[in-house]
């Protein structure tokens, strides 16, 4: 290997790459196996979302809220419908938000089993990948049955939520707990007790806390750096204000802080026994009411045209801190203008420092130990290096170009 | 560059005193600073405040350096419209992020950038996890960052036409025949 | 000259056959695999769908390859695998090519097809492919010695004991159990070498802890990155046929035993019984050894690997080494 001799090579990971399941480009400078920097690009799939809003009102952009990301789509929803309630001053029933609660903290369940498999994966672990989707099936079951959908589950309304637990669902939720508490334990041993694993993710990818903070890192991924920081406490919201939530660090669990991405998979894990307990206790208190401010939709489309103001809000999703601010000007259907900002946007300016001086076989477990979010594929570019052309064709071209394929397989 | 040793403060100040020192230091725009509280739970009490702080761009270091001397500024994400002679921004901070319970305080500091000199200094040197936002400004609105080391493009493609500002309301932001409906 | 003629036709017929069974065992291993993780897994017959298949593809020759080592590379490597099976001896059966070829032999082709392998990686053009032709060298090297130590400590062992035909030469261990031979230090000398040569079959095979040069969530299946249609489908051939290789060596060395005698069979009835044990056993080793171990297990990074193999399985080949000779000398 020509490791030692300062000469670097350019590998990128991405945007296509087996490892990864979300389109980013890192360029790395590699010599030998060692990384010796780090250059990302997103934008591979940057889909102009906020632009879009600014033709919708804000009923609307609930749904496309929702598609911003497939597993935090709750998360989305509500960052956004408490922008507008901030906005335009309006107070959500209490059972709402213990609801809100509830799927937010399934949602996140859901995330970090995904998660974990899928970093299983990245290092050839697939038995345990395997158990992380066996597993993660029963919560995508109870989301199911409380929503009616697996992902984008079309709940969370403005002044309140859309669904109601009833007495079926909430005892299939309980049902979730109690295999949740009994099997759950079972992934967790398999893979902190896993030498390889633990060879594989201990040391690599370290975050320090200095450099967690002046980043701006978030969720799991600051809390691996052992950073008590959680919105759930630090700054309640919905029903986490009448619980008391203690953020998930590695060094109660184990004495130390690494910040490496075996302390992030750590946090994550322990967080799903903590989202365990948190629907518990959100299903002991769930208040009796209704289930909407407004349930009537033009009078509440009505009201949000009166209302004019800025709203700010911040809720920790399953991969940190995800902030929405909108502004509503009076008289206006549609909104002036909205600015999502999902965690994976801070946690990426971290990578580099993550990357440095680690081996080219931990680059995709980094990137993926920030459990990125970088949102579907909506166009896609053409380029042609003898030519030196390139243009983008957009998915109404492309379906275009698959009908005339066809054609032309079947001969007409 | 190294950005300087970053950590949190362990001396927590309430968010009245913030509000009242910074009113204390920013006499010019004073009375735009509020502080608002956000209720929630079953009994509706309020479980944290935000502040939300208005400045002349010519005072908007000071006011980061003055935020800075309470604690660690966390830079959450900057927001912006274009307002016509000028481009208005909210930079979202937060401070004691982990002071305690309920004790986390939102800071949104608005400023307005006039058309005329779209020149922002930059935070970088300051908060080093801000430097998308900052590029991303730059590609959206044409904001330009004194001190910002990489201005590449972030989120626009390689090949795309820089004069376009996405999110302007002028002349300078995509016309119609730009947008192309997808689906 | 019809001896020639009958070497001729049992070589060819056995080749066919071998490497049919080749892709039936890695079809099973895939089920095996599957059903240890809950799931269904593919059909039997997926391995040969996936050849047929891949045969029937465009051969893509990238634009920065270097044509003949890049469209070489493939047909030596399985052609090398292949060969390895005329110096086998399977059950009662000596040898197609008895008395040309040694362990050394075996050892050099098993080297030759990971080596040709690695030359396609580096002839692809690809960074990818580049980065897991350095991988599987480094590998080779790292695995090489724990390997030679074994072999080197049985051939040693057979010409000190005195057992019954060429040191180095397959068809002694076969003809004569070594655990029949040695005393109780050597048992465990034995059990050491054992142990030592199954660490080796994952990298020889490029397995699960070990496909660290084809680690494919890493470097998208790296040497083979740039490879498509026939080129693909020899070099899947020469993985299955490096597998059941392997395995078949760990076999005729430490599990010789034959059946046939026990059941008083004779004449051709007793080598078809022999024959037919024989490949039972290769399939138990390849279950216990490569299917079983790459379902418990993650991937190494590749200085792990190394310093597994250079400290951890070579001080065990070394301990056996030790252990054998003691047994010679008490």
């Amino acid at each position: 290997m020509a490791e030692g001799l300062n000469k670097t090579y350019k590998v990128p990971i991405g945007p296509v790459h087996v490892g990864l399941k979300e389109p980013i480009t890192a360029w790395l400078d590699v010599d030998g196996e060692r990384i010796k920097g780090a250059t990302i690009r997103p934008g591979a799939i940057h889909r102009g979302i906020e632009f879009m809003a600014r033709d919708r009102n804000p009923i609307q952009i609930i749904y496309l809220a929702e598609r911003i990301c497939g597993i935090c789509s709750f998360a989305h929803i509500v960052a956004f419908v408490r922008a507008v309630e901030d906005a335009a001053r309006i107070e959500v029933p209490a059972r709402a938000q213990y609801i809100r609660t509830i799927v937010l903290e399934l949602e996140r369940i859901h995330s970090h089993i995904l998660w974990a498999g899928v970093a299983c994966y990245t290092f050839g672990y697939d038995s345990a990948f395997n158990l992380g989707m066996i597993l993660r099936e029963k919560v995508m079951d109870v989301l199911e049955a409380l929503t009616g959908n697996r992902v984008n589950y079309g709940t969370g309304t403005v002044g309140g939520v859309r669904r109601d637990i009833t007495p079926a669902v909430g005892k299939v939720i309980r049902e979730m707990i109690d295999f949740y508490k009994n099997e759950f334990g079972v992934f967790y041993d398999v893979v902190t007790d896993d030498p390889i694993a633990k060879a594989r993710m201990r040391d690599v990818g370290v975050l320090s806390k200095e450099d967690a903070i002046a980043y701006c890192a978030l969720g799991p991924t600051v809390r691996g750096s052992g950073l008590r920081v959680d919105l759930r406490w630090s700054s309640p919201y919905e029903a986490y204000c009448d619980m008391d939530i203690k953020p998930v660090v590695p060094q109660d669990y184990t004495g130390e802080v690494y910040g490496d991405v075996f302390d992030r998979f750590l946090v994550r894990v322990l967080e799903v026994y903590q989202s365990l307990e948190i629907i518990e206790n959100a299903m002991a208190g769930l208040p009796s009411g209704d289930l909407m401010w407004e349930p009537k939709l033009p009078k509440l489309l009505n009201y949000l045209k009166q209302a004019d103001g800025t709203g700010l809000s911040s809720i920790e999703a399953p991969r940190g801190d995800d902030t929405h601010a909108i502004r509503l000007t009076g008289g206006q259907d549609n909104i002036t203008w909205w600015k999502v900002r999902a965690p994976t946007y801070s946690n990426a300016v971290s990578w580099p420092i993550m990357f440095m001086d680690n081996e080219l076989a931990d680059s995709p477990l980094i990137i993926n130990s920030i459990d990125p979010c970088i949102s579907c594929m909506e166009r896609m570019v053409v380029t042609d290096r003898s030519t030196g052309s390139g243009n983008i064709v957009t998915k109404s071209e492309l379906i275009e170009r698959c009908r005339d394929k066809t054609r032309r397989m079947m001969g007409s | 560059m190294k950005p300087r040793c970053a950590e949190y403060t362990e001396e927590y100040v309430s968010p009245d005193k913030v509000l009242s020192l910074l009113r204390r230091k920013f006499r010019k725009t004073a009375d735009s600073m509020e502080l608002r509280d956000y209720k929630g739970g079953a009994g509706n009490e309020t479980a944290y405040q935000c502040l939300w702080v208005q400045v002349e761009k010519q005072r908007f270091l000071d006011l980061v350096d003055a935020l800075r001397e309470i604690d660690f500024l966390h830079f959450q994400i900057t927001s912006g419209d274009d307002i016509g002679e000028a481009v208005q921004l909210n930079y979202h901070f937060s401070i004691f992020r982990c002071a305690g319970r309920g004790k986390r305080l939102g800071v949104t500091v608005t400023v307005d950038v006039p058309k005329d000199d779209l020149v922002m200094p930059s935070l970088w040197s300051r908060i080093p996890g801000i430097e998308y936002s900052e590029r991303e400004i730059r590609e959206m609105f044409g904001v330009d960052f004194d001190g910002l080391p990489n201005k590449a493009l972030v989120f626009l493609p390689e090949d795309w036409n820089e004069d376009i500002k996405p999110w302007r309301r002028d002349e300078t932001g995509p016309r119609p025949e730009d947008i192309r409906e997808l689906s | 000259m019809t001896l020639l003629h009958f070497k001729l036709i049992a070589g060819v017929a056995l080749l066919f056959f071998a490497s049919l069974l080749s892709l039936v065992f890695e079809g099973v291993d895939r089920i095996i695999h599957a059903r240890m993780q809950l799931r269904l897994g593919p059909p039997l017959f997926q391995p040969f769908f996936d050849i047929l298949k891949l045969l029937g593809k465009e051969n893509i020759v990238p634009r920065r390859a270097i044509p003949w080592a890049f469209n070489g590379a493939p047909w030596v490597s399985a052609t090398a695998a292949l060969m390895i099976l005329l110096y086998i001896p399977m059950g009662s059966l000596p040898p197609i090519l008895a008395g040309s070829g040694d362990l050394i032999l075996i050892l050099y082709l098993l080297g030759l097809s990971a080596v040709a392998m690695a030359v396609g990686g580096f002839a692809s053009g690809s960074t990818y492919a580049n980065v897991g032709a350095q991988r599987e060298m480094t590998l080779m090297m790292s695995y090489e010695l724990p390997l030679a130590v074994v072999i080197v400590s049985l051939a040693w062992f057979a010409y000190r004991t005195g057992m019954p035909g060429e040191p180095f030469s397959l068809e002694t261990f076969v003809g004569m159990p070594l655990w029949s031979v040695v005393g109780w230090t050597g048992v465990f000398g034995l059990l050491c070498l054992l142990v030592a040569l199954m660490a080796v079959v994952p990298a020889e095979v490029g397995k699960v802890p070990m496909d660290i040069a084809e680690a494919k969530t890493e470097i998208l299946e790296g040497l083979i990155c740039e490879y498509s249609g026939r080129n693909l489908a020899m070099f899947k051939i020469a993985f299955s046929l490096r597998t059941l290789v392997m395995c078949a060596v760990v076999v005729s060395l430490f599990f010789p035993w034959t059946i046939g005698r026990h059941f008083g069979l004779q004449g051709s009835l007793l080598f078809l019984a022999d024959f037919i044990f024989f490949w039972v056993k290769v399939f138990l080793m390849q279950i216990i050894g490569v299917t079983t171990v790459r379902t418990a297990f993650g991937r190494y990074k590749i200085w792990q690997a190394s310093q597994f193999y250079w400290f951890h399985i070579a001080g065990l080949s070394l301990a056996g080494m030790v252990l054998l000779s003691l047994d010679v000398v008490l």
